[in-house]
């Protein structure tokens, strides 16, 4: 289930966010009042700053891992930095939830389900990794930041041009998180799981766009 | 604020009232300058109440310390008289804080819709308005309310997904055994 989730995860950065962030490019220059260099291109750049931010919290976070198993470093910042730098992901993403580029009926669910079966793993991972600290406080925490960020969404109105770029930076993390979830080989991840789910759900995707 | 207003009259030295303005058009400038007023004006009030919250929670926990010192001298009968001054002074200041965000909340009612406050929409702002009134609202900002600008049915599709996503997390842990010994696939 955990895998067939990071499988549709998958899918859906590739075939929906992706033609998505070309609308985003196009949102981008049109939402600024003088022309834009390069025309927009940042959109993607902004994509790779997600992807590397993620990346960087994930290798930070191994670094503070091993002190903390030498016994060099103060214990628990591990978990409080990996339960805030997905506190913020998460935060983000049901912001998104009221801020979509395109709006679609069939958008919301489409983005939920997806987004709920990437969260469930997520919090597999999070679960694995810190165990009872994550399932006493840690589980909250992220539980709490997704009304927040709703709550935040449902209040607050940002120019397109700054949806753009949000949108771009939360492709590159999807990306960046979904491969840190199930790519590596001690996370246990099944392969035909992930197969089934990503081209599933991918070819679901292509009609409804 | 002053930006908003400039950008709506233009910068400071544009005559005010150029030749063929009609009248209506002139009392919507000077209603928009004192609306403008009345709003600064507010804010000052529930800056000065919040001082005043403020200065009366600490002079509680101060004036507490300091009566438990002449306690513990034996200066001091009443036993529990640290304890009800300190406590008498923190509600004081919490009842100041409320009465004035009420008082706060009460003026803001009373006014027509005003801007997005200036210094968040300047941080989330790429342009001008369409309407070229100046620029995007950032945090709809609303006499009845911030919630009285949004879309109901929309917010509730959007909080039941994002209830969703909160369930995903408290609720989880139960799901993953069965998620993984379910699992078909090679590890």
């Amino acid at each position: 289930m955990i895998s067939f989730g990071s499988g549709i995860a998958c899918a859906y950065v590739f075939v929906h966010l992706m033609p998505e962030l070309h609308g985003t490019r196009q949102a981008l220059a049109a939402s600024s009042s003088a022309p834009l260099r390069f025309e927009g291109k940042s959109v993607y750049f902004v994509a790779l700053l997600g992807f590397l931010m993620y990346y960087g919290l994930e290798h930070l976070r191994s670094g503070v891992r091993k002190h903390e198993a030498e016994g060099t470093g103060p214990s628990g910042r591990s978990f409080r930095l990996h339960v805030a730098g997905f506190a913020a992901y998460v935060g983000v993403m049901a912001f998104l939830l009221s801020h979509a580029l395109e709006p679609a009926r069939s958008s919301l669910p489409l983005y939920a389900g997806t987004i709920a079966v990437h969260f469930l793993s997520v919090d597999h991972a999070l679960r694995e990794e810190h165990g009872e600290a994550y399932e006493r406080r840690g589980r909250i925490a992220l539980a709490a930041m997704c009304l927040a960020g709703w709550a935040a969404g449902v209040v607050t109105e940002i120019p397109r041009g700054v949806l753009a770029l949000v949108v771009a930076f939360v492709s590159g993390a999807v990306i960046m998180n979904s491969s840190i979830m199930e790519l590596p080989e001690e996370k246990d991840g099944r392969f035909v799981p992930f197969l089934v789910g990503g081209l599933a759900y991918g070819l679901a995707l292509i009609p409804l766009g | 604020m002053n930006a908003w207003i400039n950008r709506r009259l233009g910068p400071p030295g544009t005559p005010r009232a150029p030749e063929g303005r009609s009248s209506t058009l002139l009392a919507e400038d000077r209603t928009l300058l004192a609306t403008g007023r009345t709003l600064m004006a507010a804010d000052r009030s529930l800056m000065a109440w919040i001082r005043t919250s403020l200065s009366m929670l600490s002079f509680g926990f101060t004036i507490y310390k300091l009566l438990q010192g002449f306690q513990e001298s034996g200066e001091l009968k009443r036993e529990q008289s640290p304890r009800t001054i300190g406590l008498f002074m923190t509600a004081l200041g919490t009842f100041a804080m409320v009465a004035g965000v009420m008082e706060y909340w009460n003026t803001l009612k009373q006014l027509p819709p005003v801007p997005p406050h200036p210094p968040l929409a300047a941080l989330l702002r790429v342009r001008a308005g369409d309407d070229g009134l100046g620029p995007v609202p950032v945090l709809q900002h609303h006499p009845q309310g911030v919630l009285s600008g949004v879309d109901t049915s929309g917010a509730l599709a959007t909080g039941a997904a994002a209830l969703l996503f909160a369930l995903t997390f408290l609720v989880g842990g139960r799901l993953h055994p069965l998620a993984r010994s379910s699992g078909t696939g090679a590890s």
